[in-house]
């Protein structure tokens, strides 16, 4: 297990400090008691579902909403008492929000122009931070002019221009088609390393987080869910919720037979089965769920090694998905549950009809034991699909 | 194929027809005052200015149409910062009882002129205002607010809901956020709006006839009063007048705001 937070620390104040935040809006707790550090230089994603309390959480931090309780601190100093023009933070949002009326230009200007800059000290910038986004030579177009990854360009160097101690990004990226998307995360995260400005982001997409962060919080229901780097989080869930919201899972419900130092045997349906558990406090008896990710899970064709489980099941579904295919197939032992697993090269293996009987294996080092979601008894994992929600 | 071209045909007589229909009046009224005979006409009789020259030279023309002009100035000063601070508010804020306030708003439409000019009539004699100009401009302030708080409203809901939040963490502090972005941003929504109730007021007749006397007459009521003696060519030049008016402000506002912007907001 990776350590939770905060172990690389410095004699320098940390960038943010987010402590025991919680923020209520009349009935609903939006942020529940949020306690976080950030480095100088870390990028930070915020994963979670819509109503996570991702948004609120990064609002707070801007200070457009104020929390009901808990303290934020930023550069060391505590924020509660300055407004959102007081505090030094940079912010690209959701939809943008680029001044209609103005010119690229005078919108990266715009927050010299606050802060008094010097005139001719403004025009060195403003050119600087349009090299900087690669928009050179457009400056002078007006904000429709321009298409929309130039409009996510003016954006960022507008939220980077006066140097903030802090970049927050709201989704900007959400509003994008994916191959724009994607070329975009892997353009922010150049210039977030160009620049080593410290920066929130906050997202529902699992790929976007994977690809642009140092370090991922997962958030759910005003909560984290757990924050670590994104080889941790994916690899090492902490709880169902997380290796749920995180690629194609699947959840095997059963009951927990023994657990010692991380490994875990559970009976599902008529088997036994081994696998690592990270939570020591449940105790034998308990509901859990076990995970098994898609791509750990595969057809073995011929007589296999030692080490693998191994289930007989019949094909239900074949989705072709491109580069790989996506099965769904039920193996009986394990009760109704469909399984679902990748062929990351379909190219290279015979694809099986729906109806065909296959044996399917993994490692049991591949099977993670949870606590049972008590709403979802036998829920599936999300499906990967990259919603613009 | 065949059957298709003529219903083609026959959609395109349709359109012809409707689009001469509506230019109808106006087409005659520009060819009538260009007549060189004593009564309008249609077809005119021969050509000539001399209904230009005659309004010209006709004193109470010229000064009613300069107290319309003051009055639709008047309705424009004051509507623009009235309507426009209405439209932002109830788009922006989070107002109580916003739905009550729109109503209450747009209650001027609900009622018809005569009785919304009776009313100030009574209003406007009690407090002794009855002879003056400025007050009618203030009359149609009221009775065209909607179309001001429209116009704005239509340019202020297209805006992102963070612009404000977007200035404020760049640096501003509120009353320079909304001077240096909410109203730019907002500006060719209150263009439009003003634009709107300059050539409202302008044109206006029915209130207006209540409010002014003999001293304080606008063009409009001057020409209803020149109607009911005789109809003679200098009302049709007058017409023409109106006509460019209305030109002008149609070119105004795309020159300033862009006709395109203009038509997609209603």
């Amino acid at each position: 297990m990776q350590p939770r937070d905060g172990q690389t620390a410095e004699k320098a104040p940390p960038m943010v400090r987010v402590e025991k935040v919680s923020k209520r809006f009349d009935s609903v707790l939006a942020v529940a008691e949020v306690d976080f550090t950030l480095e100088t230089g870390a990028f930070l994603t915020i994963l979670g579902p819509s109503g996570c309390g991702k948004t609120t959480l990064l609002r707070m931090i801007a200070g457009f909403i104020e929390p009901t309780a808990g303290e934020i601190w930023i550069h060391g100093r505590p924020v509660r008492d300055l407004p959102p023009y007081r505090r030094s933070i940079g912010m690209v949002f959701q939809k943008l929000a680029l001044f209609p009326h103005m010119t690229a230009a005078q919108n990266i200007a715009y927050p010299l122009r606050m802060r008094g800059f010097p005139r001719d000290e403004i025009a060195g910038r403003v050119e600087r931070y349009l090299r900087l986004v690669r928009l050179e030579g457009l400056g002078g177009r007006r904000i429709h002019e321009l298409s929309g990854g130039q409009q996510q360009r003016v954006a960022i160097a507008r939220a980077l221009v006066f140097e903030p101690d802090l970049l927050l990004l709201d989704e900007p990226l959400a509003a994008l088609d994916r191959k724009l998307r994607q070329e975009m995360q892997l353009e922010f995260r150049r210039i977030q390393k160009e620049l080593g400005v410290t920066t929130v982001n906050v997202t529902h997409d699992q790929r976007e987080a994977l690809v642009m962060s140092d370090r991922v919080m997962v958030m759910d229901a005003g909560r984290i869910q757990q924050m670590a780097v994104p080889e941790t989080v994916y690899h090492r869930p902490e709880n169902r919720f997380v290796a749920g919201f995180l690629g194609l899972t699947n959840f095997l419900p059963g009951q927990l037979l023994e657990s010692r130092a991380g490994r875990a045997r559970l009976r599902v349906g008529a088997l036994t089965l081994a696998g690592t558990i990270a939570d020591p406090s449940i105790l034998p008896g308990t509901r859990v769920e076990a995970a098994l990710r898609a791509e750990r899970l595969r057809i073995l064709e011929e007589a296999t090694g030692e080490g693998w489980e191994v289930v007989e099941a019949e094909i239900l579904e074949v989705v072709f998905e491109g580069e790989r295919l996506v099965y769904s197939a039920r193996a009986e032992a394990l009760g109704e549950v469909p399984l679902r697993f990748v062929d990351a090269d379909p190219l290279r293996h015979r694809r099986h009809r729906p109806g065909e009987r296959v044996r399917l294996g993994w490692r049991p080092s591949d099977l993670m034991i949870f606590r049972a979601d008590p709403e979802a008894p036998t829920r599936i994992g999300q499906p990967e699909r990259e919603d613009n929600g | 194929m065949k059957r298709g071209r003529g219903l083609q045909r026959l959609i395109l007589g349709v359109v012809v027809f409707d689009l001469l229909f509506l230019a109808l009046p106006t087409l005659v009224i520009v060819v009538a005052s260009f007549t060189a005979g004593k009564i309008v006409a249609f077809p005119p009789e021969g050509f000539s200015l001399r209904w230009y020259q005659a309004i010209l030279d006709k004193r109470a023309f010229v000064d009613a149409f300069l107290r319309s002009a003051y009055v639709a100035t008047v309705c424009t000063l004051v509507s623009l910062p009235a309507g426009t601070l209405a439209a932002l508010a109830l788009a922006r804020w989070r107002l109580r009882h916003a739905l009550a306030w729109q109503l209450y708003l747009l209650l001027p439409f609900t009622i018809p002129l005569v009785v919304s000019g009776l009313g100030m009539m009574l209003l406007f004699g009690r407090m002794g205002m009855l002879g003056m100009l400025w007050p009618v401009g203030l009359a149609l302030t009221v009775i065209n607010l909607p179309f001001m708080i429209w116009g704005v409203a239509a340019c202020v809901n297209r805006l992102d809901p963070d612009l404000e939040n977007a200035a404020a963490n760049l640096g501003a502090p509120p009353l320079h956020a909304f001077v240096t972005v909410t109203l730019p941003a907002v500006m060719p929504g209150v263009v439009t709006g003003g634009l709107l109730m300059f050539i409202l007021a302008f044109n206006e007749f029915i209130v207006s006839l209540m409010l002014v006397d003999a001293r304080t007459v606008t063009l409009p009521v001057l020409m209803y009063n020149s109607i009911r003696s005789t109809i003679t060519p200098d009302l049709a030049a007058l017409s023409v007048v109106y006509i460019l008016i209305a030109a002008v402000t149609v070119w105004l506002l795309d020159r300033l705001v862009g006709l395109e912007t203009f038509l997609r907001s209603r």
